[in-house]
């Protein structure tokens, strides 16, 4: 009979048993690791207009900083880049399939690439990604040629390998005539090669945007693009507003930010570190870095930027890298070049001139003009249509160096700073006409770090 | 063989226990828990329907009455992201939205104190003229004019998924 009793409170229990599956739910949701991160827990979403699709990153990464003006969350969103499943809040599921570094070679061309971005064509100056990747940064094949040569694997120092098998742009190059490579085959040393080469292609193959950095102070940065446009500090340290990201743990990124203002600091992370030994073919860091604290900082400056022995100019460390090099230099121009010697064609006299002549120039009345894009991009540049600036020998504009009146005033893009651009032409300058190179400067000119 | 309640307020056999009052105690007590499961379950959906969002832009949305707008006037209406522009021939809208990639255009000048130059997009740097044309930068084409209308209380209604042509004025 007390069956009977109890029969009654199987719909009791039945509901008891709903509410305590709510209840754990409602827990579970109460104490999810997003709420963490907020002082006021809510869901953040997006709708980015670009995909349309619905993202929830920005629960946890509220106030993490927006990667660039071109590209803003809003239009952009996180997955286009990033990937991870952008509607789950579940940590580990959120971040299934994500894309830490979007700027890797290896993911560039579905994050970074596409016609409309930066895969598109030569003309439009939109093909980023394919001169990248056959930039002698990316292909190192100026250290493998000099490195095969030297051993004896090859009879010259014309490349034959890269980091990955890689084919020229077509057609003839408009690059004033440097020599230029077809193809590169993927760089594996024979078996009966020479084995310091052996050694040299386990050792030595750390210095190309595909490679990790090392993870020491001074080395941190990224790969790929991000290698450049993403900034690390020398400790390593996120200084960013990210809540999920430590700020005692380096090997991050100093904030979330791609910028065009790159600073000498973050080429010194792969430049000028140190030495490979030849006769062991390992890496052998700098020993003067970090600078002295007794150094101010013009002199640490000048510390840091070159290695004891070298010489240069004033301008040379008082500028930053990409105040003289410039983008077809750094980052290709879809050509293949043997060695660094050949990728570069900035000369002293680009900005200063000759005996002969000033630098060349030209005014910009096409509001299509690739100086506006270029200065658009970079926050302490100010062009407008009218505006006469430098170019190249092969008409690449330098959009940081204006003719203001009878001055030449260049624009340092890293930091903004101004300068009068000192001319060749009415001084006593001795130069030679056919001695353009920078060691001829350096013979006035040299500035010698102790 | 179990023995069924006779009627529903008798539980033979059961002579300890008083069969109506334990009835309505299981009973009562299975509400109150299905109100609380489902209180809380509500609660819960209602916090995630109002996550903070960026909302989509609405396909149409009222601007306030044609009199509260100064001729000429430039004014942007963010719940359809467009502008809403009066000039001496009446009123018409333009999308804001670049048609590279979708950012929000800003207008160079207010056309009120200052005259309308033209749209220019913070991303790309994307420039319009005052009429929408596409003048540099990346964006294919120009800025779509959206339709404008009265509603039957009098009431702007600007239609993003209606274009119209450049010369159409709405005349209120």
């Amino acid at each position: 009979m007390r069956r009977v009793a109890l029969a009654g409170l199987w719909p009791l229990l039945a509901t008891a048993g709903l509410l305590l599956v709510v209840v754990g739910a409602w827990l579970r949701e109460r104490t999810a690791p997003w709420r963490r991160y907020q002082d006021d827990p809510q869901v953040r979403a997006v709708v980015p207009s670009l995909t349309g699709q619905r993202e929830l990153c920005l629960t946890c990464h509220w106030s993490i900083e927006e990667i660039s003006p071109s590209h803003p969350v809003e239009v952009v969103g996180c997955v286009a880049c990033h990937g991870g499943v952008g509607i789950a809040l579940d940590e580990d599921l959120a971040h299934t399939g994500l894309i830490r570094n979007p700027g890797d070679l290896s993911v560039a061309a579905q994050t970074c690439g596409g016609s409309a971005c930066h895969s598109g064509a030569p003309a439009d100056h939109r093909d980023h990604l394919p001169r990248v990747e056959r930039s002698i940064q990316a292909t190192y094949a100026g250290a493998i040629a000099y490195v095969l040569r030297a051993f004896g694997v090859q009879p010259d120092s014309v490349a034959r390998f890269g980091i990955y098998a890689v084919q020229s742009y077509e057609g003839p190059p408009d690059n004033g005539g440097r020599p230029v490579v077809e193809a590169l085959a993927a760089f594996q040393p024979a078996p009966d090669a020479p084995p310091l080469v052996q050694q040299f292609a386990g050792n030595c193959l750390t210095c190309h945007l595909s490679a990790e950095a090392i993870q020491a102070p001074y080395f941190y940065r990224a790969t790929g693009c991000s290698a450049c446009h993403v900034l690390y500090d020398n400790d390593g340290l996120y200084k960013g507003g990210d809540p999920t990201l430590p700020r005692d743990e380096p090997g991050h990124m100093r904030r979330h930010e791609l910028t065009t203002a790159i600073p000498y600091t973050q080429c010194n992370h792969c430049h000028n570190r140190g030495n490979y030994e030849l006769p062991t073919m390992t890496f052998v860091p700098r020993a003067d870095i970090p600078a002295p604290d007794y150094l101010n900082a013009i002199e640490r400056r000048v510390h840091e930027y070159y290695q004891p022995i070298g010489q240069f100019t004033l301008c040379e460390w008082e500028l930053d890298c990409v105040d003289c090099h410039t983008r077809r230099e750094v980052m290709g121009d879809g050509y293949l070049y043997s060695s660094q010697r050949d990728a570069r064609y900035t000369e002293c006299r680009t900005c200063h001139g000759t005996l002969d002549a000033p630098p060349l120039s030209y005014t910009i009345t096409d509001p299509d003009d690739l100086a506006l894009r270029l200065a658009f991009l970079n926050p302490n540049l100010e062009l407008q249509v009218g505006d006469t600036i430098l170019m190249t020998d092969l008409g690449e504009p330098l959009p940081h160096v204006v003719w203001r009146g009878d001055r030449l005033e260049l624009t340092m893009k890293a930091t903004g700073q101004r300068y009068d651009v000192p001319l060749v032409l009415g001084s006593g300058c001795q130069q030679r006409p056919d001695q353009q190179e920078s060691h001829y400067c350096h013979v006035c000119h040299a500035y010698e770090r102790e | 063989m179990c023995a069924m309640p006779t009627n529903e307020n008798e539980w033979p056999g059961e002579e300890d226990v008083e069969p109506l009052s334990r009835r309505k105690l299981f009973t009562g007590l299975r509400k109150a828990l299905l109100a609380a499961t489902g209180a809380l379950a509500a609660g819960e959906a209602a916090q995630m329907m109002a996550h903070s969002s960026q909302p989509e832009p609405p396909e149409s949305a009222t601007a306030g009455k044609p009199e509260d707008y100064a001729a000429p006037s430039l004014t942007f209406v963010r719940d359809v992201r467009a502008y809403l522009v009066r000039d001496a021939l009446g009123f018409y809208a333009l999308d804001a939205v670049c048609s590279h990639l979708g950012c929000l255009v800003r207008a160079v000048g207010d056309g009120q104190n200052s005259p309308l130059l033209g749209f220019e997009c913070p991303c790309h740097n994307s420039h319009y003229d005052a009429q929408g044309e596409r003048i540099s930068g990346p964006a294919p084409r120009g800025l779509r004019y959206l339709a404008v209308e009265l509603d039957s209380t009098g009431n702007l209604i600007i239609h993003r998924d209606r274009e119209t042509h450049p010369d159409d004025r709405l005349i209120a």
